[in-house]
């Protein structure tokens, strides 16, 4: 009985090689070729006709551990998954389209910051940078510097304090925004300040 | 012609397997080039171009990490969504475009969404208090920010009161209020 390689041979045929000696070769290569491609892609074979070179999944074998930082010129990107926080056991999926982390967009269980103090942020990959959580105010009014601060613009900052039930005229607003904080200030209706305990925030900017 | 994987085979007389090896080297080609770089092509070869994916898969691929897997199933569209899974069980699935909306979950109000960003967000118009959420919060998850408006009445703001991973209270409860809660998943 003839023996087949079950391995890829790239080194066939050789110079001096008959065609025939390398029969086995070719013979396993081709089966091994529809074989591997056919994991995540339509075989070349398609059951009785030629395939169409989609793919049917994207399996990724291996995390990496380094972003692919791509090379010149641009316009090349990459999906890949790599092990990073908040979850270390598992590899989340990634895009980079540019040299350098600030390019790299973690597409799925984002990296959430925290500041310690009830404050996250992360930067989405859609492109939006997102600041929530809760603040403590001095009694009238709460500071909150961004665990992840804009670069350009505040689109905007909701602010939902948690007060006293028993004093419930009680209203708030935001001021003193910037890129890196913002101020909610509570009062009651008649203008009298009261003692709020904290305050829950979003904003979202880029 | 279709690609043949099977030759040659012992016995074949080369020279009757060329138009065989011509037709398989040609499909090889075409075949990588609908999604990669061509073989013949000079630079970036084993690149890709872009990803068809060819029909939505009828299960999970349901792979042992750290392999992971991205790939489309049919949505609740019907049409083909892309989901990714980091694990071999269900709850390791994530579904990345188009996101379904969680409803009917019995005494609840509003809207609840996985997203796969790690966040569970739920929101939507509540009649009363507490708003029982469509979907649950797990157990020891991080409560991001709750945002309450008024809907109804020209009140002042309604208050958060007791946030727990089924639901949450607030003052004013005989006020309708758009909720927004979004915490960890």
């Amino acid at each position: 009985m003839t023996f087949v390689p079950t391995t890829y041979t790239p080194g066939v045929p050789q110079a001096t090689d008959l065609p025939s000696d390398n029969q086995t070769e070719f013979l396993a290569n081709f089966t091994l070729l529809n074989q591997f491609f056919g994991v995540d892609h339509v075989p070349f074979l398609n059951g009785t006709s030629n395939g169409n070179g989609f793919h049917k999944k994207i399996t990724f074998t291996n995390p990496t551990t380094l972003n692919p930082d791509l090379f010149t010129p641009t316009g090349i990107a990459s999906l890949y998954t790599q092990v990073s926080n908040p979850d270390t056991t598992r590899p989340q999926l990634h895009y980079q389209n540019l040299v350098g982390a600030a390019f790299v967009s973690q597409l799925t269980k984002c990296t959430i910051v925290s500041n310690g103090a009830g404050g996250f942020g992360f930067k989405s990959p859609w492109g939006w940078i997102i600041n929530f959580g809760q603040v403590f105010c001095d009694g009238v009014s709460a500071v909150l510097n961004y665990p992840v601060p804009y670069t350009s613009q505040v689109y905007i900052i909701l602010n939902t304090p948690i007060y006293n039930p028993s004093i419930p005229a009680l209203k708030a607003y935001t001021v003193n925004t910037s890129l890196t904080q913002f101020q909610s200030i509570a009062f009651l209706a008649v203008g009298i300040n009261p003692i709020f305990l904290k305050t829950f925030y979003l904003a979202i900017g880029v | 012609m279709t690609y043949n994987p099977n030759i040659p085979q012992q016995g074949d007389d080369p020279t009757l397997s060329q138009v065989q090896l011509l037709n398989n080297f040609g499909q090889l080609n075409a075949q990588w080039g609908i999604n990669h770089i061509l073989l013949t092509a000079g630079a970036n070869n084993g690149q890709h171009t872009k990803v068809f994916f060819n029909a939505p898969l009828g299960a999970d691929p349901n792979l042992s990490q750290p392999q992971a897997s991205l790939y489309t199933k049919t949505g609740t569209t019907g049409n083909s969504e892309l989901f990714y899974q980091n694990g071999s069980t269900a709850n390791k699935v994530v579904q990345l475009t188009n996101l379904p909306a969680i409803t009917g979950t019995p005494s609840a109000q509003g809207f609840g969404f996985v997203t796969p960003w790690g966040l569970i967000v739920n929101m939507g118009l509540a009649t009363g208090s507490p708003i029982i959420f469509q979907q649950p919060f797990p157990t020891g998850f991080t409560a991001y920010t709750v945002q309450l408006t008024n809907a109804v009445t020209n009140l002042a703001p309604s208050s958060p009161g007791t946030l727990t991973k089924t639901q949450l209270t607030y003052a004013l409860s005989t006020t309708s209020v758009y909720f927004l809660v979004i915490g960890s998943a």
